[in-house]
């Protein structure tokens, strides 16, 4: 059955009085029962045809929140695909400009600059492209962001997407503290580094979780700053900080989710509940 | 007017409205947070316990107990308003479509009626509604399990 749903209010106007009536139905048989109990045919053939419409309401709810929640995702696809279409109108305009610089390079013979070039390209590429596979907007933008920083920083940002993460509930703005606070303590840990400054994000799932890893080349979590980590106040940054940490707790707990330090992969990992 | 004895309360009345409420997060797919839970069950019985006592017709007191379990599916369990009267509406329904199947069934066997059971003694009266509240826990245990929602999820991310 091909049914769309156009207008939300409507499903859920026609869901209240659903419920309402079948809620009002099943009462008015109680009352019934307690003023006039009597075991006849007529008020158990009532109480029969009350209950069996109790439990079509139940089928008939089911399925209009079911096509409800189907046009919702089909209308969350449609912007996804939107905003794919422009990450890859964007590269395509740079690709012909990139294939010029390339061939005026190789022309002149400045192969190793020409190769050094193409790996640069090669790794913005494969970041675009990881970005197509992440569904939620809120966490591209972010780390699309973050990229950019850690770029001014020559840090280099790994990212590696083994989830859609399209069952992801949290909001934009939760997203955005527990996320970006994340990253940038990963670019504080790894900016006073002279060797190489890395920091990997990744985004992969289990039956019931989604998870989100931090790594970062900067130096391991002590233990004694580890059972210290999220309480409010303390900070080895200095006086009058302190607060991400426990703002990241705070904000998970809301969706009922988990961080934890691992401390063998020198790692955060944040676990947050699938819905639905 | 019914006055609930204390034993049927503490036995009957607070279990049924922990049920109430964890089916109001089941249906909604929600994992059951415990502690608002509790808390709401607790406000509920309490609430109800003298709304029983006045003197109103049969069936008015349960219109109430619907404004009242919507006031603590919203503020204290942080539901919201749509998600909250539904929840409301649904959670009640059920627990008088069980009552209209498995207390009903039990009237007829045992040939009592609602007045007659209001009047047995005190642990009588509790025990008669806990095949009603066992078979709804069954259900809500299966719903969990094999994640089985009556309704959909929500469409609004700001919805909890």
């Amino acid at each position: 059955m091909n049914l769309k749903i156009e207008d939300q209010s409507l499903v859920d106007k026609l869901v209240f009085v659903l419920v309402i009536q079948v809620f009002l139905m099943v009462l008015g048989e109680r009352v019934y029962n307690y003023y006039f109990y009597q075991n006849i045919l007529i008020q158990n053939l009532f109480l029969f045809v009350i209950l069996t419409n109790f439990i079509i309401v139940i089928f008939v709810v089911k399925i209009l929140t079911k096509y409800q929640m189907k046009d919702c995702y089909s209308n969350k696809n449609i912007k996804f695909m939107e905003n794919t279409l422009k990450i890859l109108r964007a590269e395509r305009h740079d690709h012909i400009n990139h294939i010029q610089s390339i061939l005026g390079l190789i022309v002149s013979g400045e192969q190793k600059l020409a190769l050094s070039y193409i790996n640069d390209i090669n790794k913005d590429t494969n970041f675009n492209n990881s970005m197509l596979n992440v569904h939620n907007a809120s966490i591209r933008i972010l780390l699309q962001n973050k990229k950019s920083h850690c770029e001014s920083k020559q840090i280099e940002f790994k990212v590696k997407i083994n989830s859609s993460i399209t069952s992801l509930h949290m909001k934009g703005s939760d997203i955005t503290t527990v996320f970006g606070n994340l990253i940038d303590n990963a670019i504080d840990s790894v900016s006073q580094q002279v060797d190489k400054k890395v920091i990997t994000f990744i985004i992969d799932e289990l039956k019931d979780y989604h998870i989100f890893m931090f790594k970062d080349s900067g130096p391991r979590i002590n233990d004694l700053v580890q059972k210290e980590l999220f309480k409010k106040g303390f900070s080895t940054k200095g006086t009058n900080r302190g607060y991400g940490m426990t703002l990241i707790l705070n904000t998970l707990n809301k969706y009922n989710g988990k961080i934890k330090y691992i401390d063998e992969d020198k790692c955060f990992v944040v676990y947050v509940p699938k819905r639905g | 007017m019914d006055n609930i004895p204390i034993i049927s309360l503490l036995f009957y009345s607070i279990p049924e409205s922990i049920l109430i409420f964890s089916f109001g997060y089941v249906i909604w797919r929600n994992p059951i947070k415990w502690v608002p839970t509790l808390l709401s069950a607790i406000i509920s019985v309490s609430l109800c316990y003298f709304i029983r006592k006045l003197p109103l017709p049969f069936g008015i007191h349960t219109l109430l107990g619907v404004v009242i379990i919507f006031v603590l599916f919203k503020f204290v369990n942080n539901f919201s308003i749509r998600k909250g009267i539904i929840a409301s509406f649904l959670s009640l329904a059920s627990l008088l479509f069980l009552e209209n199947t498995v207390l009903y069934s039990i009237q007829l066997t045992f040939n009592l009626s609602l007045t007659k059971i209001h009047n047995l003694p005190e642990w009588e009266r509790t025990l008669i509604g806990y095949p009603q509240l066992i078979v709804w826990c069954c259900i809500m245990i299966l719903m969990n399990k094999y994640r089985v929602p009556i309704l959909g999820v929500p469409t609004d991310e700001s919805e909890n």
